[in-house]
């Protein structure tokens, strides 16, 4: 982070009362409705089932925090198994994303052929169509690929809706690298793809880190394919693995639910506080040349 | 421009060639990303359009019907009922998601103590699946343990809380309030890194011209940021509009499909009822409003990496 | 899996004992080495599960067939099945609503044999498990059971309202709602998109005053004074439930009654198996176990009537082990099983057998003693016409749930509900014939 004076920041001698008036409290707020539930989530994770549902204890703190919650999710589900195919769902289909759309863009910013347009102009509309309308077509697709019921199906459904983007944000992105670099390696007798793959690529690696971890989110995410295209319980995913052994017809298991929300979502939040900065500003650059 | 540069006229031929001709690197690149499309979106996409055109149901592989379940949707209270649910779900969220995410990256933009903390921590949303996040909020909402209820009763201000799903509107207003709640952080975040790269001087500039405060928010920061903004706008729209997590999450559709919306309609009639064709119709009629939004945005960033 | 575990040490004795002669000894076993994946859901009661896991097991380890059973939440699972008929992949067996019967039957194999064995087993089907399973003459799949429902009240704030025992007609049941209500402990009935307890709760109402979805020949009936009748009981009773009913999921009625803001509410039994589990441990809920008790559905101008989730085995004809499905369910109808997991449940799912009366499959629990009784008054969605996939769709829309609940919040006049869906059902009908 930079440590100039940021624009619209308040100045030392700002009256306190405006800071508090401008700062403190909308951002007390934001955080109290943004990261508010996440709290709510810890509390029911490490409150025994006898506290949870009485009605006369304030729900807002545990009186007798336990940790059965949790170990619940671990010794009588397979929540280890879930997230280890989350983690391989993600991590592959975000690489096979990368792999394809990486260079896809950099052709689409960089280089003259007849039709770009038109690809670019296709590519990212196929972004728009529904899962909703795919997945029962997409089920016959992939046993035909005798990929049906494994995570390698997710891993190959998720870049149809990952690549569009990925290839849109760096498209995006190479435009705003100058190319002079590229021409000078050029005159110096590198090839086309050597320029793309020596200058180019490393000089996009903020876009890249952004469009990764978009990706990655994405398919960390999502559910409609994820339980439709597959049955077994060792090859499920975190949200519908939580999802379809958690709630029964009668009952939902509360405590483990949000056991699993958490551990489902904090681990990855503490990573991307590291690449955030460069997240954002990949993000920017890409999205508003895309 | 690089596409302007001729190359060094060597001859070269075979794989050289092919990956330094600009046309044939271009079609090499592009290549894996259109096959992909063309077997995995484009095929089943027209199988679905085919799907739509009969009325094929589960078990039945039904005969072509035309354009006739797109009649009988627009006969059917509980289709135009859905519709209008979607418009509003899409714009309230979108709405609150442009406030609360403006607002939030003015406020992350300035300096305070944790800030890396804690815009880490406002991420946590956009981070968590869609699914779990609902749960968290479902189990808020509860109709006999709600913490909202608990926390308005003991504060004083209510007598019983409220039926946060129970009442038709205020289901309504709860699914579109969790969306916003999970895209305010990629508003927020992109919004701030637009800040963030617009260059000081133009803000000392602006107060040697003696602008205040808000007017170099209205004459500086947003004509700066807009670019960005409309494109975090664009992408909001386009993932609310198709949303199917949330509302399957919290309400599936309920009370009287009151919250349902396009995708969970199509995913209800589709699978749970049964009548692909009708799903498939369902959902195909979101396409044209994503589509003119699409291209609009295409054209505008065009327009604006041209100029 | 001990299925995985006992197959492989079979595999290991028969190939020390017999390397060479390996061929004719799969020949001799016609199963073996095939492959049965099996989608089940989570029955309230863990060990008809484990009864199943055991079941699946030793039917591998006797067959040589590899078993696997994968389980869903209930809406997932519905979401699973119904991919797998669209698609003829996933799975070769599953657990399901009955109406998955009529919307998949030319999805779902012959089994008639079966069905004719297991009836012969246990003295001949009831009405409401042939109706289940049987299209066009055929059965395409086998009912498991129904989960009867019944109204679970406490007695004690019953009592304190006046009312010594569960009212015996509708009229009666208001009057009780309302005392119940002016004593701060009000009564409620499912009225959201709840896939078990919408239902469950309030078909039995439409039927009791007399309204029918459908007459015998399957024309839709809906418009009638009867159905208006109903509508307007409803929302009488309406105004006093406990709030946040029309939003109640499945789980919501459960957790009304146990945390004691409900008095009284229309569910299987799981209500009382959870309060009764945890009064070993918990004083409070000792109590609460002590004062409550199980009703019938009231008596209504029609009658006395009630609906429940009924479950059954869809054989997807989809499946590539066809002999294996049949031999899994003889498996599951013999003497040796299916009475011992059927008195393990408890009554949470009673399979429609006319000898089950004689058999031991019974809880000892006399507060349970009702639930006998309820498999004799059930009626499928549908009713008075024959079970269809019209009517079935009209329980997937939620159609009945959503008529009562928008004349109750007044969203609609009682005359505009009925007639908002009278106009759906026959939209589907249309729909269905065409």
């Amino acid at each position: 982070m930079s440590t100039k004076l940021q624009p619209g920041e308040i100045r030392g001698n700002s009256p306190r009362m405006e800071r508090w008036l401008f700062f403190y409290i909308p951002m007390g707020f934001a955080l109290f409705f943004l990261v508010g539930p996440f709290y709510w989530m810890l509390i029911t994770a490490l409150k025994p089932d006898s506290e949870l549902y009485d009605g006369a204890k304030s729900p807002l703190y545990v009186a007798n925090p336990s940790l059965d919650h949790f170990r619940f999710l671990f010794e009588k589900t397979e929540f280890v198994t879930w997230t280890w195919n989350t983690m391989m769902v993600a991590t592959l289909s975000t690489a096979i994303a990368l792999a394809m759309g990486v260079p896809a863009g950099y052709a689409l910013a960089r280089l003259r052929f007849r039709g770009s347009e038109l690809i670019g102009t296709a590519i990212f509309v196929t972004y728009l169509v529904p899962s909703s309308l795919l997945f029962i077509p997409m089920v016959e697709v992939m046993a035909q690929l005798h990929l049906d019921d494994s995570i390698w199906a997710l891993v190959v459904v998720y870049p149809t809706f990952l690549v569009p983007f990925v290839t849109w944000l760096m498209s995006g992105y190479f435009r705003t690298i100058p190319s002079e670099l590229e021409d000078c390696a050029r005159i110096d007798g590198m090839t086309r793809l050597g320029a793309m793959w020596r200058i180019a690529i490393p000089l996009a690696r903020p876009g890249i880190l952004s469009a990764g971890i978009f990706a990655f989110t994405l398919s960390w995410n999502e559910f409609i394919y994820a339980l439709t295209l597959v049955t077994a319980s060792a090859e499920r995913t975190i949200p519908v693995g939580v999802l379809v052994q958690l709630t029964r017809a009668d009952f939902y298991f509360w405590g483990p639910l949000m056991a699993g929300a958490l551990l489902g979502s904090v681990p990855v939040a503490i990573v991307y506080s590291f690449f955030v900065d460069q997240y954002a500003s990949g993000l920017t650059a890409g999205a508003v040349k895309g | 421009m690089s596409a302007t540069v001729t190359p060094v006229p060597t001859r070269r031929r075979g794989l050289v060639w092919l990956i330094d001709n600009e046309r044939s690197l271009g079609y090499l690149l592009v290549a894996p990303v259109v096959i992909l499309m063309l077997g995995l979106v484009a095929y089943p996409f027209c199988v679905a359009v085919g799907y739509a055109l009969t009325d094929r149901t589960l078990a039945d592989p039904g005969v072509f019907v035309g354009l006739d379940n797109f009649i009988d949707l627009f006969d059917n209270q509980i289709y135009l009922q859905t519709l209008r649910n979607t418009v509003i779900f899409t714009a309230g969220s979108v709405a609150m998601r442009l406030v609360f995410g403006v607002g939030l990256a003015l406020l992350l933009n300035e300096h305070f103590r944790f800030r890396r903390l804690i815009r880490s921590a406002v991420l946590l949303p956009w981070i968590v699946p869609t699914v779990l996040g609902t749960m968290a909020w479902l189990w808020m909402f509860n109709p006999n343990f709600s913490v909202l209820n608990w926390m308005l009763v003991h504060a004083g201000l209510m007598k019983d809380g409220f039926n946060w799903l129970t009442n038709p509107d205020l289901a309504l207003f709860c699914v579109t309030l969790v969306n916003a709640w999970r895209g305010t952080p990629f508003m927020a975040i992109t919004v701030l890194a637009g800040l963030q790269a617009i260059p000081q001087d133009l803000y000392d500039a602006s107060a040697i011209d003696g602008a205040n405060k808000l007017q170099r928010f209205r004459f500086v920061t947003l004509p700066l940021v807009m670019p960005v903004l409309l494109t975090a706008l664009v992408l909001s729209i386009i993932w609310t509009f198709s949303d199917f997590g949330i509302v399957y999450g919290l309400t599936k559709g309920g009370p009287m499909n009151a919250t349902q919306v396009l995708a969970t309609l199509s995913f209800q009639q589709g699978l749970a009822a049964g009548n692909i064709g009708e799903g498939a119709a369902i959902s195909l009629t979101m396409l044209p409003v994503l589509l003119i939004l699409i291209i609009w945005q295409l054209r505008r960033i065009r327009r604006s990496t041209v100029a | 899996m001990t299925a995985n575990r006992s197959l492989t040490r079979r595999a290991l004795i028969a190939t020390a004992a017999s390397a060479p002669l390996a061929a004719p000894a799969i020949a001799q076993n016609a199963l073996k080495g095939t492959k049965l994946t099996i989608l089940a859901g989570n029955w309230y009661v863990p060990a008809c599960n484990t009864m199943l896991d055991e079941l699946a097991a030793e039917v591998g380890k006797d067959t040589g067939m590899e078993i696997r059973i994968e389980r869903f939440a209930d809406a997932e699972l519905a979401t699973k099945t119904a991919s797998i008929i669209g698609t003829g992949r996933g799975a070769d067996l599953a657990v399901a609503d009955e109406f998955t019967t009529f919307l998949y039957a030319s999805k779902l194999n012959d089994v008639t044999d079966v069905a004719d064995e297991a009836g012969k087993n246990y003295g001949g089907w009831q009405q409401a498990g042939k109706d289940a399973c049987v299209v066009g003459g055929r059965w395409k799949s086998l009912c498991i059971g129904q989960a009867p429902a019944a109204w679970v009240y406490r007695t004690d704030q019953f009592k304190a309202a006046g009312i010594d025992k569960f009212p015996d007609t509708f009229a009666d049941l208001l009057k009780g709602a309302k005392a119940l209500h002016a004593k701060g402990t009000p009564i409620g009935m499912t009225l959201g998109h709840a896939g078990g307890d919408g239902r469950s709760t309030n078909y039995p109402v439409l039927w009791a005053f007399g309204g029918k979805e459908f007459d015998k020949d399957g024309k839709v009936t809906l418009n009638s004074p009867e159905t208006l009748q109903a509508i307007e009981w409803y929302k009488e009773i309406y105004q006093y439930f406990v709030p946040g009913t029309t939003a109640w999921l499945d789980p919501d009625n459960n957790q009304a009654f146990l945390s004691g803001k409900c008095s009284a509410t229309v569910n299987v039994n799981t209500i009382y198996l959870s309060t009764r589990t945890a009064a070993a441990t918990d004083a409070a809920k000792k109590e609460m176990l002590g004062n409550m008790d199980h009703g019938l559905w009231p008596r209504g101008p029609a009658g006395r009537f009630a609906n429940y989730n009924i479950n059954v085995w869809l054989p997807f004809a989809s499946s590539a082990n066809p002999a294996g499905q049949k031999h899994f369910l003889r498996a599951w109808y013999s003497r040796a099983f299916l009475p011992k997991w059927t008195k393990t449940g408890q009554s949470y799912f009673i399979p429609t057998f006319a000898g089950f009366d004689k058999e031991d499959v019974w809880p000892e629990d006399p507060k349970l003693k009702i639930f006998r009784e309820l498999n004799k008054i059930n009626r499928l969605p549908g009713y008075s016409g024959p079970p269809t996939p019209a009517a079935a769709e009209a329980v997937a829309k939620f159609v009945m749930v959503d008529m009562f609940a928008k004349a109750c919040t007044g969203q609609l006049t009682p005359k505009a509900a009925m007639d908002w869906a009278s106009k759906e059902y026959d939209q589907i009908a249309k729909k269905r014939r065409a």
